[in-house]
């Protein structure tokens, strides 16, 4: 047996499954030529690293359900003709995923290979689905702002410090601007660690500028330039912004202004600028 | 027919005849698993996002047709490495420019430099030397051969399931993984020769 005619044997027999007469050949080789032999231990040192990699932490960044439904959406959008009642459905999968949450891979050798599962629930790779225990819903309807907040462990909602108690796990909060700039709303789950900063515009149209600022000085300049509300979820809106209000849109301006920042963007259901940290 | 499919086919089921929650719920149940995948396979946050947010849109528009013959996770699998492969390509006509081209300056030619988004030097240690000079082995083979290789390794998923993933016999599935690996031992062994020097 030659080197390259050994080299196809070598996962089969590093998994046993070498039949009979070929392992017998395949181990003569292995005996008498040098080459074969430290080709197939580099090969079973590299199997046993490969086994390692469901081991490895992995993080799911904080925006990866927003992105998703705000993709559905899109998608959602081009068949609303068909199906309206649908529109918006997706939106709701948006805050009851996983936020930052660091996940684990799979205990090695819970899962055997043949597809079955040795225990438990395992095969999701040790990650159950988060349900949402805290939900929070923004829709923009004649310049107003709808926070819907659903709650099952009851905690308070504070909008701009003022706390709000659910009544039978719901609050509804109507939010609106009659200042001539955007208006920034805090809007805090009691308890938890990212605020929701949400920018109605204001009642003058702000002329297409350059400008600099921190994250919420962008927000509100976008929202008064292309008169849509911009949602930001990050720990701080610090983050030093130059932009420019020239681009034909919010979400292409938003894009190129924070290309280089540890945001993502999105828009949601046609008007929804969010802004999301990583 | 395991709990878990049976679950997976009412959700189908359910989402095929316009139920909202259903999809919901399927995209709950898998987005975590699906990015893990895709992320093995980028090793970056915002492609693995994108290669995940596009094939449950796939997904979405592919419901209707889903006949249940197959598993959704190794639907689900297939959509992903197509989503995958998609990236790739695109980018590759996207690219006009080696990764490892010099940069004319005043001064002459030098290295590009570019931003590692894996990490810092230290994270980078703790993950261990040979886990990392695998990783980076990985990148130079072709797409298909990482996806397979990250299917079986690391998403630990059986030749069966792969060879319904992917739609191929189990017997090619086999071969293509040990081409795969041989070609993998090959590039780590180039890669010790290079340091050895």
């Amino acid at each position: 047996m030659n080197v390259s005619k050994a080299r196809d044997f070598f996962s089969d027999y590093f998994e046993g499954k070498l039949e009979a007469g070929l392992r017998q050949s395949f181990e003569q080789a292995l005996k008498s030529n040098p080459q074969i032999q430290a080709e197939y231990e580099e090969f079973a040192l590299m199997m046993n690293t490969l086994a390692e990699l469901p081991n490895e932490e992995i993080e799911i960044p904080i925006y990866l359900s927003d992105r998703i439904a705000t993709r559905l959406e899109a998608a959602q959008e081009k068949r609303t003709a068909s199906v309206p009642a649908w529109l918006g459905w997706f939106r709701s999968l948006a805050l009851a995923g996983v936020a930052g949450a660091v996940l684990f891979g799979a205990a090695a050798g819970v899962l055997s290979k043949g597809g079955s599962v040795a225990t438990g629930d395992l095969f999701n790779f040790g990650a159950k689905p988060v349900k949402p225990k805290n939900e929070l819903t923004f829709a923009f309807t004649n310049d107003k702002v709808v926070v819907t907040y659903n709650t099952s462990d009851n905690r308070a909602l504070m909008v701009d410090k003022r706390r709000i108690t659910p009544e039978n796990g719901s609050v509804i909060s109507p939010l609106s601007n009659s200042n001539a700039f955007a208006a920034e709303f805090v809007i805090q789950v009691e308890g938890s660690e990212v605020p929701e900063r949400v920018y109605i515009p204001g009642s003058t149209t702000r002329e297409a500028s350059e400008g600099t600022g921190n994250l919420a000085d962008f927000a509100k300049a976008l929202a008064d330039h292309y008169r849509v509300p911009v949602r930001v979820t990050a720990p701080s809106v610090e983050l030093p912004i130059n932009w420019n209000l020239s681009e034909t849109d919010a979400y292409q301006c938003a894009t190129a202004a924070l290309k280089s920042q540890p945001v993502s963007v999105d828009q949601r259901d046609g008007n929804f600028i969010c802004i999301t940290g990583r | 027919m395991s709990e878990r499919t049976s679950e997976d086919l009412m959700l189908i089921e359910r989402a095929q005849h316009g139920d909202k929650s259903a999809l919901n719920e399927l995209v709950r149940k898998y987005e975590v698993r699906a990015y893990q995948f895709a992320f093995r396979l980028t090793r970056n946050p915002e492609e693995a996002s994108d290669v995940v947010a596009e094939a449950f849109v796939r997904v979405f528009n592919a419901l209707p047709n889903f006949k249940g013959n197959s598993q959704f996770t190794t639907w689900l699998y297939r959509i992903l490495t197509n989503c995958f492969l998609d990236l790739r390509k695109r980018e590759s006509r996207r690219q006009t420019l080696p990764l490892d081209a010099g940069v004319q300056t005043d001064e002459g030619e030098m290295e590009r430099q570019y931003e590692d988004p894996k990490g810092t030097p230290h994270d980078s240690l703790e993950r261990g030397e040979r886990g990392q000079r695998i990783e980076q082995a990985l990148k130079k083979l072709p797409e298909y051969q990482q996806a397979m290789i990250m299917m079986y390794h690391a998403e630990q998923l059986s030749y069966e399931e792969i060879s319904e993933a992917l739609d191929l016999p189990i017997g090619t599935v086999k071969s293509r993984l040990n081409r795969a690996r041989v070609s993998l031992r090959e590039l780590l062994a180039r890669d010790e020769e290079l340091f050895r020097m």
